[in-house]
């Protein structure tokens, strides 16, 4: 059969293989794996499988085979793995976990300067086929059993990559391949982001422990790394080293239509980051982010209802984008923008009555229409304590005096350089 | 023997190999195996026997000669005593080929040297102390090998190469170049390796008897090695019992043994190896001498056999653990792995490897069922005893006995019937009987709900994990199972809701963002979220407002957190007013009952300060007092 359609995908691989044609073969790898080969399911599996194997009749494709097989036994196996692999994930049968296990477990023999580009291109696919499985496993569920099955096997998957992830690394430290390092390590980071395991993710961080590492590694990889240690540090409120982090991703994005879908999801991180340091999106890029529009229009007028409203309008895409921990953090910059203009109205004095920042928050918060003085109070004392104001505050309860004093250029600290762990 | 290595020689004079790149040729010497200079002149080598010149472990056999010789102390090996008393006969039988020819080759070295110079060292030798030996350490007596070098494949492999190709030549069996090379490579043995690995490695090596074999050995050891080193049974492995691998020559004996219908063997891991190698026979590159007639009948032998293993092992594993049947079986997978090693052989060794996961999960399931336990128990109340062997089902209560044990339970937490202690030590025992029945249903997420509340109105966090990191995998399991939303289940939202509060003190951010993404949109944890605003905003007002309108788990939770509120609060104050404060307005506004009460906390912190009527708060002369407090610690 193989015979038959000799211009069959699996027949070119192995040529491609023989004649070390690696960027040949993995765009028919490739092919393969986007489920575009549909010619494929209808080869009688057990038959082809045994023709892969060197039990050819016709004599020119035993010829091909059998080459192939002895000087690059790997390959065969291979084939086989990914075709047995590829019939059961179109069919959407629970089988195809190991069938899944199968295939990437046994790559230990393509660490070499030649094959580097296959394991590296196999180690991108783990991710993206772990989540094929499951689309394509719940389209073909017919029954809730099924369904049910299909939402158990992501879990099995995760942990399965996982396990094909630490298997690889070790074998990649053993023979010492200082560019795949990288690589191994932000993969595992993609599979604990997208389980929102983000304490486990920093733990991956390897360019912490080997200064080198990313200067040895190759760009994409470096980028990659880049954009996940931006987000991880987004968790700890390192929004300078955050932002240098994601702008680097930014820079390096290419002109293509990938590149641009890269630069909008670095965009989603970047726009909330870099208003702590003072950098509001102008009208056009705002055009396209429509959801920070809002947003960031209330942070800079220091417009607490208007900020609220961003908040809970757009809710869901906060929580998808896991920033809705930061809005919090927006919040205080929002009262700290409030305050520079309260300043700003009083001719910059330096003694302002707290009543006055009272009837701010008035304004600036409706719905909350009356802050008591010890609110307010307690909200400055924040800022003050955060060092976004220098100053301090005056009480005196029996005289009924409420007073800020402001050191001569109160807001000279910027949002990004003080401490917010505090 | 001398011979031979004359001719050897010759041979590589004719060939014109250089055997060692590192070396400059015109000394006309190599480093030996060993991986140690020969050329160079060890203080010792007069007064050592001949047989021990190049034993590595020279030092210790030579224990004996201490008065003349001081024995160096060598940090690559381990105590001496231990490895006299051990006879390795492995290497001795491997020292008994080369010593010919390494003799030869020094008396070579030693022709090229003047004689004089030896004379000359062996008198300093005798003059010189134990000082002056410490100081040239390095250079007169070099330890047996060259660590920075071993650890080069590519050495190795060429002197290998040529050492095969020489010897076959010469039609001269190879001495066992393998197994000194694993031996002296750093990879394996460090510092740390101790003796019995060692002696473990010479039994290996032992039983090979050509190359090849020990080539798979290698490969095997080194395999089994670092999976112990990975494991970290690397020294704490009983080595000097740990069995040894079986070779593929092995085998085919045992397999002839058994399918001469002999009694049944002992150990599991023979009779499933050779089971496994009955599927060859089908294979027609297998040249198998037995016919289709006699391995059906061998198939019958085996599987009558098997029956009876399964038989014996499910005896055994009731009276004693279920450990022992596991690591007899992860034993075989590894046996077969050497085989997986060898050509032509994978297709084959795969089908093994698969009958024999099938094997196992068959005997998983058997076993399964066998230990499915349903307890008798009646009584409400079962103090916990920590399990260390199988379960008795007479001191285990079914489900139903489970649940009336819960609701008494509850009652008497809620009417103050029993102290703290006595109920965790209940749900112990009820989660321990949930845990050896295998129930897991929504009884048993309630069972952990009530006592992650009652961990958490108490304040034992420690116990809260635990039951929070169960209470994650049951919801999961059961919405799996059931086919519906995980929110749904038990009181998930709820317990979500705390779990925000509770990161949030501890500023946990990583950890929260996941439960934020299960739930969109709810009271519970949009309270939740509001309390962590208000506290990350500093709006102390607004905190202790929510905290007395709150729930009462809630309620409680926040109270286990209260002390670290406060002192933010308070520090911030210190640190940003001027004014001296009204101790009124302070214990308003952080949601003290009294001043009294006030007081009192304020009392813990010693560099706070008071005026003279205790009716103000110095705020400048107190303004380091929350400087060095520990949240950590504050919370008890």
């Amino acid at each position: 059969m193989i015979a038959k359609k000799s211009e069959n995908i699996l027949l070119i691989i192995l040529r491609y293989f023989r004649e070390g044609k690696c960027l040949e073969a993995m765009s028919c790898l490739k092919r393969i794996f986007s489920g575009k080969e549909q010619s494929l399911l209808g080869l009688d599996l057990e038959y082809t499988l045994k023709q892969l194997k060197l039990e050819n009749d016709s004599e020119a494709c035993k010829k091909l085979i059998d080459y192939a097989r002895l000087s690059h036994p790997g390959w065969v196996d291979l084939l086989c793995s990914l075709l047995q692999y590829y019939v059961e994930r179109e069919r959407g049968n629970a089988n195809v976990i190991d069938h899944f296990e199968n295939l990437f477990k046994n790559t230990k023999w393509l660490l070499d300067e030649q094959r580097s580009q296959i394991y590296q291109f196999l180690c991108k696919q783990v991710v993206t086929e772990q989540y094929k499985i499951v689309q394509i496993m719940k389209r073909k569920a017919k029954d809730s059993e099924a369904v049910k099955r299909a939402s158990h096997a992501q879990e099995t998957l995760e942990s399965k990559s996982l396990q094909i992830f630490q298997e690889m690394g070790r074998e990649v430290n053993i023979k010492n391949m200082q560019k795949l390092k990288l690589l191994n390590a932000n993969q595992q980071m993609k599979i604990y982001f997208k389980g929102f395991k983000f304490d486990r993710a920093a733990d991956c961080d390897k360019v912490e422990k080997e200064q080198n590492l990313l200067l040895t590694s190759p760009k994409q990889d470096q980028i990659t790394y880049h954009y996940y240690k931006g987000r991880i540090l987004i968790f700890h409120s390192k929004f300078v080293d955050a932002s240098q982090h994601l702008t680097q991703v930014l820079q390096e994005c290419p002109r293509t239509q990938k590149g641009l879908s890269c630069a909008r999801q670095v965009l989603k991180y970047l726009i909330p980051i870099n208003m702590f340091m003072g950098r509001y999106p102008k009208k056009e890029l705002i055009e396209q982010f429509k959801e920070y529009d809002l947003l960031c229009t209330s942070v800079k007028q220091g417009n607490i209802a208007g900020l609220q409203e961003a908040i809970d309008k757009y809710r869901s895409i906060w929580i998808k984008r896991s920033l809705l921990i930061l809005m919090d953090q927006l919040k205080v910059l929002c009262y700290r923008n409030l305050c520079r203009k309260v300043w700003l109205i009083n001719q910059k004095l330096n003694k302002i009555y707290l009543n006055q920042f009272q009837k701010a928050f008035q304004i600036s918060h409706p719905q909350n229409s009356n802050p008591t003085i010890s609110e307010v109070c307690c909200i400055i004392a924040n800022l003050i304590y955060l060092q976004l104001i220098q100053g301090q505050i005056y009480l005196n309860n029996v005289k009924e005096v409420y007073a800020i004093t402001l050191s001569p250029d109160p807001f000279k600290n910027r949002p990004h350089e003080i401490n917010w762990q505090n | 023997m001398n011979n031979k290595r004359q001719t050897i020689d010759d041979a590589m004079k004719a060939e014109k190999i250089n055997i060692n790149p590192y070396q400059p040729q015109q000394q006309g010497n190599y480093q030996n195996y060993y991986g140690y200079n020969s050329n160079v002149n060890y203080r010792y080598q007069t007064n050592i026997p001949t047989q021990y010149q190049y034993n590595q472990y020279y030092q210790y056999n030579y224990q004996g000669n201490a008065n003349q010789q001081p024995i160096m102390q060598n940090s690559y090996y381990r105590s001496p005593q231990q490895f006299v008393q051990q006879t390795n006969t492995c290497f001795n039988q491997q020292q008994n080929k080369f010593q010919a020819p390494q003799q030869q080759q020094q008396q070579f070295n030693n022709t090229q040297q003047p004689l004089q110079s030896v004379s000359q060292q062996l008198e300093q030798q005798q003059q010189s102390q134990k000082i002056q030996i410490e100081n040239n350490n390095d250079h007169q007596f070099l330890p047996p090998v060259n660590i920075s070098e071993l650890d080069q494949p590519t050495r190795w492999e060429s002197e290998l190469k040529v050492y095969t190709h020489l010897y076959r030549k010469l039609n001269v069996e190879m001495p066992n170049l393998v197994s000194a090379r694993f031996c002296n490579s750093r990879e394996v043995f460090n510092e740390q390796s101790s003796i019995t690995v060692k002696q473990y490695v010479e039994r290996a090596f032992n039983k090979c008897q050509s190359d090849d074999e020990r080539n798979i050995m290698e490969q095997f050891l080194k395999a089994t090695i670092t999976e112990a080193k990975r494991k970290n049974e690397y020294t704490t492995r009983d080595w000097s019992k740990f069995p040894l691998p079986t070779l593929q020559r092995e085998n085919q004996i045992r397999t002839q043994f058994l399918s001469s219908n002999l009694p049944i063997k002992q150990s599991t891991a023979m009779a499933l190896s050779s089971l496994g190698q009955t599927s060859k026979f089908g294979a027609p590159s297998q040249a198998q001498p037995s016919g289709p007639a006699q391995t059906s009948t061998n198939m019958h032998n085996l599987k009558s056999l098997y029956d009876q293993m399964i038989q014996q092992q499910v005896e055994s594993i009731n009276q004693n653990h279920m450990k022992n049947k596991k690591i007899d079986y992860s034993m075989d997978l590894a046996i077969l792995q050497i085989g997986k090693l060898q050509p032509n052989a994978t297709t084959q060794i795969k089908q093994q490897q698969k009958q024999l996961k099938k094997r196992i999960e068959e005997e998983d399931q058997i076993i399964e069922t066998n230990m499915k336990i349903i307890g008798t128990c009646e009584d409400l109340e079962k103090p916990y005893f920590r399990l260390t062997g199988l379960p008795d089902p007479n001191m285990i209560r079914p489900e139903h006995i489970l649940k009336k044990a819960l609701v008494q339970l509850l009652d008497k937490w809620k009417n103050c019937q029993a102290d703290y202690n006595f109920i965790i030590e209940q749900f112990r025992s009820i989660r321990q009987d949930l845990l050896v029945q295998h129930i897991e249903n929504r009884f048993t997420v309630q069972v952990y709900e009530e006592n992650a509340r009652i961990c958490l109105e108490c304040g034992d966090f420690p116990r809260y994990e635990s039951c929070w990191t169960m209470l994650v995998d049951l919801y999961e399991m059961i919405s799996i199972s059931e086919g519906k939303d995980v929110n749904l289940i038990g009181n998930k939202v709820e317990f979500d809701s705390y779990r925000i509060f509770y990161l949030t003190m501890l500023n946990k951010q990583d950890q929260l963002v996941k439960i934020l993404h299960q739930n969109l949109d709810d009271q519970r944890i949009k309270f939740a979220l509001g309390l962590r605003e208000s506290f990350k905003c500093g709006n102390y007002v607004k905190l202790f407002k929510d905290y007395k309108e709150s729930s009462e788990t809630m309620g409680s939770v926040i109270n286990h957190f209260l002390v670290r509120i406060r002192v933010r609060a308070l520090k911030q104050i210190v640190k940003t007013y001027i004014s001296n404060i009204d101790l009124e307005y302070l214990a308003d506004l952080l949601a003290f009952q009294d001043v009294e009460q006030f007081k009192q906390f304020m009392q813990f912190f010693d560099l706070v300060r008071f005026d003279e009527t205790l009716k103000f708060l110095l705020i400048k002369q107190s303004i380091n007092a929350f400087d060095n407090i520990n949240f950590d610690k504050m919370n008890e």
